[in-house]
């Protein structure tokens, strides 16, 4: 930034004489050095200045202000009140203030009104005014230092023991120039979780540790040399540095749009990615693969899923308007390439020729041209040829076969599937079904990639079509589709397995389509052609077979030794994940929005090095790492000097101190827990799963909670570094949160292994496990007290607190289930809150009616399990399906009868006397949140008519909706005896007799009666019955809300585990703290 | 290059000697109400900013429709649409790209009975009958545009500026260049009136490529309303407390060598703001110490209204707090979107939110907290007067309404209008980006200044393309 010396800045307050300063030529400019340059600086430059010209104005030259900008001259010299200038700050119109926010003074704008008045004198002459050539480049703008050609450097001579390699050469030069040093070498300790960290993602293990210590101890560069080679040599390598080309590619496996679709497929890119860095495979053919692999090599599958790069954007399934979607596509595609290969920030000349960078709009669109045929299948599968041969000829034997059924199943459905395709196609614009309904011959390439858009679009509807009920209503129709499909299935084996589907991309046509760019209201159509700052040559394209040929001439360009920005681009990436910060320290804008180069001879030494040597990847970690630059220790706090002169550390006077990324802690949470499970590739998995972050389902609506928290980014655009955040959130998902508690607790039974007692072996063991070093002695003290004073503070594990203090179980009737009339409700409810202490209500004394019973209730569910389990509102049953019980409940999330689905489990006898476990269903959905009657009147004895079932007539009405009717559903089953329960398992309500599947949600009313009522004899109808139990929670005290119940607080029974409770639960807190310290978190 | 306003942690060093044993004192400090942070400078990167210019707001409670509601048939009366009812749209409009195609489809007309409200003589249909009562504080926008023609990207525009997901949302931008006035709450908070998701999930309050700091949390229902609010489970408050202070001893010791890493610090002081939040989020959103006649105000006596209710009044006890940002979800999951049968749907809705919303309005209006709460009602987008289904409307982001009171909004005006049959907006337009510029100055900030550098690129919520439309909240 041009700024002027600071003596000139100063406000200018004092009085002004004005006869002096109208005088001779030497006073005019006196006076206007002495008080309105200042006086413009200070006010007006920031917004009209060689910075920013707001307004098309600037007014650091008098030429500038006599010319004017967008809205005219600012000033005339000599007329006062001509100038808009002075007019502005005047602020005689309010909508034409200048400072738009701050008054001038008084004085200010009388030096200004003279200043006018005296003619507006102004020293220099002439206004340094860049002169531009025809693209309207100054030669400022070729001399940017990015678009240079490398720079022939000879390494700097420098004396001294410091400098290990060429690397330290560089930055000690720097470093003396600013009369800084280099830190100390780090420590063994340090440096092998830095090595570790760094390549692998992981901590090392404390046998690494140890390993590395000791050869260290005899000759540190060899150490450091060989722990990097035999971790280049692991394929945890690719595992970590694929990661960080996945986030700069936008990798994510979802859609990103409302109904953010999982895509199945997209983790072979992921493993492509990761194996090609553990294969070091050069990064020129990397770069090619990705952009163009389609176009020379499309039967090689494991090149050819490089062009997933394409397509790893976002798509929206629903979208009707189809010309802006492909060009969102379009648009997307564009600036995440120039991003990624060429470290452009090249959106911006999108709309306008970039405001800082001399690239044109022009060549916004030219750029996008290489891109433009370009489409995504759907339909390609991902096989070597000669599977894909093979594949295609069983293919065909079974539809050889199949033929006859097939045809005429195919046949039937037509009709559906017309229908099906209008329908959608026509809430399309008008010109895109004009465009859809064309002969495939007869579109242009444009026009294909329209008509495909609309085409996902009708397959999604077909795929969606559910045949079985189509053909329900017409008898005939629908048994002859049940035979067609059971004869189809029975040649299922000779069909062959499906080809997984390649996520690629490839043109839709040979011929290119057109790219248009509007420039003053005209559409010109624009070749592709590179940056014309670069002055070179247009391409030579040769169409390939199926394809346009434009991207293999864009990836060859891109993948060029001349290239200027993709060679320094990714070196600049490998310098920056060492050392947490590039040379150029906005890795995807080497632009001038970006920061300049650091050591500028320094990154094109690198380069040439790395081009020389075949554009791989591990020589340049090696030299990185076994630099002396890279050996400095982070633990070293900076002096006065330092925190003056290089703040950021951009010359690195130390190693960078630094929090672990997401996938780093997660895994390394994993890795000390001992839970972590290595797998090389494969299709992605759970974030609860003991894999590797790297292995997570990366979906862009839901992020995984743990790797969400810690930054990881949302993958709807390339990212080229991570921020590291600090958050109360954060820390509330490590100190309380499940997933981390689980790591603690694993943690724990890891470290107590055969041992009775917490002792100080056992936290030496944690700190090398969790810290990778020894633990000091007053360190081992400190944890030896918490460990015992928190084994006193866990004791016998206190019953769960209440959630809300002063509750008593009970709640006002009027909370959910106002306004209820019918049936009669008491002034309670009962609140069944798992998890305190009012979770399960026990029922005592009452005979049980074994055969026939039937149960009422009127109820609300709060929320229900994310898991499988049932939400038991009342049970006899200890969950076991080999003793006998039942229970009355509703469904959770992941239930395989869908959610909230009111079933009975039963435990009983089937006609032949064997011991079976059914779940009764009635597919009636029970209203979330809201109050609800219902019923099941259950008969587990023989019927009449059919002695091997028995009945579950289920009732259920939304109490909430008064025009809600009440719904019924019979259901036969195949208990018909022994539903006599043993007497060691207790009557619950909430629950049954077994940990888990708890009802969360108030009960107001709950009636047992023996034998199968009937519909008139309900509650809900009125009905009068014997009813065995009649709950309507009227009670005052919560502790026994109804005679003979009481709350079940029973002290746990002994767990599984084989630890004492307050010895495993103050080891797991010790765990969980060491788990959540700074020195577990950070680097430094 | 200008550097993103992200306020470094000062040094809180002395603050911890004086608190003496580190989290003990400061977890028993944060439980007697008293401010921790009194002695030393707030250090928090959403501590209280200083506002770019006097702005009346200080916080907004966005009431977001999801789904589109009809501004034809609630704010936006058009006697033309019934006399063409029937009939196509006549040939002189243009045709826009309707989500669903139904561009040709004939108009429907609204079946509502209209009439001026207030002193202003505001039209409001009969949907929203007790909204006569805040007519005179109504400032009705019914010039509203935007770029999403689906929900998807309507809502992320809405939300963000763009209808492409990944950047910030408005709450983060407010939060960022306002941060908040409570240290124990977020400054963003969002709830929905039911268990289904809001479009796009949890990147609609999202923080994009700004610190994670700033994003909206999601206040859940049910007993924990915060994600990992609650000890884990079977850990008593004492066992809590002595491993936190446990945590907090190894934290000290570590930093005691490396004072210069601020972000070493500022993870000390992160956890006790989890633990001051764990003490004071559940006080903050229960409303039972409410007295009936304020629950009644809101509607938490009636089945209808109490679900949206309790989140209005949810909402007034966080702006008392001094929560920045609000989002109430209406409809979570595209509710109030009527492709048919619009009549049942939006009798529903509106009888839902009608007496909560004049309920949260005329309760900060007596409190004196109206003139710092700028209050934003709308959806996504609007509705088509062609028919969908014979008896729905299609989206119509082109044209529709939104209003604002308090925050110094004027209220008992219209702005804007759209053409004869609500279609297009044509007079005053107000883009999205607009929308978003305006709610920044009635907050003080300018919106041109409120940047964040990523990649290089100086980013904005308004992506450089807004204006602030001053008759929203200046005479003139």
């Amino acid at each position: 930034m041009t700024r002027l010396p600071s003596c000139l800045l100063g406000l200018v307050t004092a009085s002004i004489g004005f006869g002096e300063a109208a005088g001779s030529d030497v006073e005019q400019i006196q006076f206007f050095e002495s008080k309105i340059r200042p006086l413009l600086a200070a006010e007006c430059y920031d917004c009209h200045g060689p910075e920013k010209s707001k307004g098309g104005l600037r007014a650091d030259h008098i030429d500038f202000l006599t010319e004017g900008g967008d809205t005219g001259t600012a000033l005339i010299p000599g007329d006062v009140n001509a100038s808009a200038l002075i007019s502005a700050v005047r602020r005689e119109n309010p909508d034409f203030s200048m400072p738009p926010k701050k008054e001038l003074s008084k004085e200010q704008v009388t030096l200004l009104e003279k200043w006018v008045e005296m003619g507006a004198p102004w020293p220099e002459e002439r206004v340094e005014r860049e002169e531009t050539d025809e693209h309207g480049f100054t030669a400022k703008d070729y001399e940017w230092w990015a678009a240079q050609p490398l720079a022939k450097v000879s390494v700097p001579k420098r004396n001294g023991e410091w400098a290990k390699n060429e690397v330290d050469h560089f930055t000690a030069r720097k470093l003396s120039e600013e009369k800084l040093s280099p830190a100390e070498p780090a420590s063994a300790q340090e440096m092998v979780r830095r090595i570790h960290f760094d390549l692998h993602g992981l901590p090392p293990t404390p046998q690494e540790v140890d390993s590395f210590a000791t050869a260290f101890s005899k000759n540190p560069d060899k150490a450091i040399s060989e722990r990097v080679n035999i971790l280049l040599a692991s394929s945890r390598y690719g595992e970590r540095w694929g990661q960080h080309w996945l986030d700069v590619v936008r990798y994510a496996e979802s859609d990103g749009y409302r109904a953010d679709d999982y895509r199945p497929d997209t983790w072979r890119y992921r493993d492509y990615v990761i194996e090609s860095f553990n294969d070091d495979k050069p990064y020129n053919q990397f770069i090619r693969e990705q952009i163009a692999a389609d176009e020379f090599a499309p039967d090689d599958p494991d090149k050819l899923i490089g062009t997933a790069f394409l397509r790893l954007g976002i798509y929206e399934w629903n979208q009707r308007n189809a010309r802006m979607q492909w060009d969102l596509i379009l648009t997307e595609m564009t600036n995440v390439t120039g991003e990624a290969f060429l470290g452009l920030g090249i959106g911006c000349a999108q709309c306008h020729d970039h405001k800082f960078d001399p690239i044109l709009q022009k060549d916004y669109f030219a750029l996008q041209s290489f891109l433009n045929t370009t489409w995504w299948p759907e339909d390609h599968p991902l096989g070597s040829a000669d599977e894909k041969a093979k594949y295609g000829q069983q293919m065909a034997q079974w539809k050889k076969a199949t033929a006859p059924f097939l045809e005429e199943l195919e046949a039937m459905q037509q009709p559906k599937i017309e229908s099906s395709i209008k329908g959608i196609v026509k809430q399309f614009p008008a010109d895109v079904q004009k465009i859809y309904w064309k002969e495939e011959s007869q579109r242009s390439a444009y026009e294909e990639q329209l008509a495909q858009l609309v085409q996902r679009q009708v397959d999604k509807a077909r795929q969606k079509i559910d045949w079985k009920k189509q053909f329900e209503k017409d008898k005939e129709k629908s048994t002859r589709y049940a035979e067609l499909t059971a004869e189809i299935a029975k040649l299922a084996e000779k069909k062959p397995k499906d080809l997984p589907l390649a996520f690629i991309t490839t043109d839709v046509k040979p011929k290119a389509a057109t790219t248009f760019f509007e420039t003053r209201g005209e559409k010109v159509a624009v070749e592709p052609a590179f940056l014309t700052l670069l002055g070179q040559p247009a391409p030579n394209i040769s169409p390939a077979k199926n394809t346009t040929g434009r991207r293999t001439a864009l990836a060859n360009w891109i993948a060029d030794e001349s290239n200027p920005f993709s060679t320094r681009v990714v070196v600049n990436r490998l310098w920056q994940h060492h050392f947490k910060q590039g040379i150029v320290p906005t890795p995807n804008d080497f632009g001038r929005l970006g920061e300049e180069p650091s050591h500028p001879e320094l990154l094109d030494w690198l380069t040439r090095k790395f081009l020389d040597g075949g554009w791989k990847m591990k020589p340049i970690h090696r030299l990185i790492m076994n630099s002396a630059t890279y050996r400095q220790t982070a633990q070293r706090e900076p002096t006065s000097v330092e925190r003056i002169t290089d703040p950021k550390n951009r010359l690195l006077w130390r190693y960078p101190p630094h929090r672990l990324d997401a996938e780093q802690i997660r895994d390394a949470m994993l890795v000390a827990s001992g839970e972590l499970k290595h797998r090389e590739g494969g299709a992605s998995v759970d974030g609860n799963a003991p894999n590797r972050s790297v292995y997570v389902k990366k979906r862009r609506n839901t992020k995984d909670p743990i790797l969400g928290s810690f930054d990881k980014p949302n993958g709807f655009s390339s990212a080229p570094n991570r921020i590291s955040t600090t958050t109360p959130t954060q820390s509330l998902m490590l100190v309380n949160g499940e997933w981390a508690v689980a790591r603690a607790n694993a943690f724990a039974k890891r470290l107590l292994s055969s041992k009775k007692k917490a002792d100080a072996e056992l936290v030496r063991s944690a700190y090398r496990l969790a810290y990778g070093r020894e633990a000091r002695p007053e360190e081992v003290e400190a944890s030896l007290a918490f460990l015992t004073s928190q084994a006193n503070a866990v004791g016998a594990p206190a019953p769960p607190e209440p959630k809300y203090p002063g509750e008593t179980g009970l709640r006002p009737i009027g909370q959910v289930f106002k306004g209820i009339k019918e049936p009669e409700l008491g002034e309670n409810s009962l609140w069944l809150q798992p998890g305190s202490r009012f979770e399960r209500l026990e029922v005592s004394e009452v005979e049980w009616p074994t055969k026939e019973f039937t149960i009422e209730a009127i109820a609300n569910i709060d929320s229900i399990h994310k898991n499988a389990s049932v939400n038991t509102l009342a049970g006899h049953w200890n969950g076991s399906n080999k003793e006998s019980g039942w229970a009355f409940g509703v469904t959770s999330e992941k239930s395989r009868y869908q959610p909230l689905n009111f079933i009975m489990q039963l435990v009983g006898e089937d006609f032949q006397h064997n011991v079976i476990y059914e779940v009764v269903a009635s597919d009636l959905r029970f209203p979330k949140q809201k109050p609800a009657y219902f019923a099941a009147v259950v008969s587990a004895k023989p019927k009449k008519d059919d002695p091997t079932k028995g009945s579950v007539t289920f009732y259920l009405k939304d109490l909430s909706d008064p025009k809600a009717k009440l719904q019924k559903k019979i259901v036969h089953h195949q208990v018909v005896g022994g539903l006599r329960v043993k007497e060691n398992i207790r009557y619950l309500i909430g629950a049954r007799d077994q940990p888990g599947h708890y009802w969360d949600g108030q009960l107001a009313r709950f009636t047992v009666t023996e034998g199968t009522l009937t519909e008139s004899q309900l509650l809900i109808n009125g009905g009068e019955a014997p009813r065995v139990i009649d709950f309507d929670f009227s009670s005052e005290s919560g502790e026994e809300p109804e005679p003979k119940t009481a709350w079940l607080r029973e002290a746990p029974k002994s767990s599984t585990s084989p630890y004492p409770p307050a010895l495993l639960g103050a080891t797991t807190d010790f765990c969980h703290a060491l788990l959540s310290s700074n020195e577990f978190l950070y680097l430094h | 290059m200008s550097c993103n306003r992200i306020e470094q942690p000062h040094s809180r060093r002395e603050f911890l000697g004086k608190a003496g044993v580190g989290f003990g004192a400061v977890a028993l400090s944060a439980l007697t109400g008293e401010n921790l942070l009194g002695a030393t400078k707030a250090p928090n990167p959403v501590a209280a900013k200083i506002p770019h210019q006097l702005g009346k707001a200080k916080n907004v409670i966005w009431l977001f429709m999801e789904g589109g509601p009809s501004h034809l048939d609630l704010f936006d009366p058009k006697p033309l649409l019934n006399k063409l009812a029937g009939q196509s749209l006549p040939e002189s409009f243009e045709r826009p790209v309707t989500a669903m195609g139904e561009v040709n489809s004939p108009l429907l007309a609204s079946k509502r009975e209209w009439a001026q409200h207030g002193e202003s003589g505001l039209w409001i249909s009969d949907w929203l009958p007790q909204h006569s009562k805040i007519a005179d504080d109504l400032c009705v926008i019914r010039s509203c545009q935007s770029d999403g023609i689906n929900h998807a990207g309507g809502v992320c525009q809405m939300n963000t500026g763009s209808v492409f997901g990944g950047r910030p949302s408005l709450g983060s931008w407010i939060s960022y260049g306002l941060g908040t006035e409570n240290q124990s709450l977020p400054a963003f908070v969002v709830i929905k009136d039911s268990n289904a998701m809001v479009v796009n999930g949890a990147r609609t309050w999202g923080s994009g490529f700004i610190p994670a700091v700033h994003q909206g949390v999601l206040l859940e229902n049910g007993a924990e309303p915060i994600k990992n609010l609650h000890n884990p489970g079977g850990v008593s408050d004492k066992r809590q407390e002595q491993k936190l202070g446990f945590l907090q001893q190894l934290n000290e010791n570590h930093f005691d060598s490396r004072t210069s890493n601020t972000e070493l610090e500022a993870r000390i002081r992160s956890y006790e703001l989890a633990f001051r939040m764990q003490a004071e989020a559940p006080e903050a959103i229960d409303l039972e110490s409410e007295p009936e006649h304020i629950k009644k105000l809101y509607g938490l006596d009636q089945k209808e209204t109490q679900i949206y209710g309790r989140q209005c009044l949810m909402a007034r006890r966080l702006v008392e707090r001094g929560v920045r940002f609000i989002q109430l979800y209406h409809g979570a999951g595209s509710k109030w979107d009527s492709h048919s049968k619009m009549e049942e749907n939006h009798s529903r809705l509106c009888r839902n939110v009608d007496v909560p919303i004049v309920g949260l309005i005329q309760d900060l209006k007596q409190r004196g907290l109206l003139d710092d709460t700028l209050i934003i009602w709308g959806g996504e987008f609007g509705r088509t007067p062609m028919s969908e289904k014979g008896d729905g409307r299609d989206h119509n982001p082109t044209g529709f309404t939104m209003w604002m009171a308090g925050g110094g909004a004027k209220g008992g005006q219209t702005i804007g209008a759209t053409d004869e049959l609500g279609l297009f907006a044509v007079e005053d337009k107000l883009h999205v980006h607009d929308i978003h510029s305006t709610v920044m100055a009635m907050m003080g900030l300018d919106h041109t200044e409120v940047v964040y550098m990523h990649k290089g690129r100086p980013e904005r919520i308004d992506l450089n393309e807004g204006r602030v439309h001053e008759p929203v909240f200046k005479d003139t």
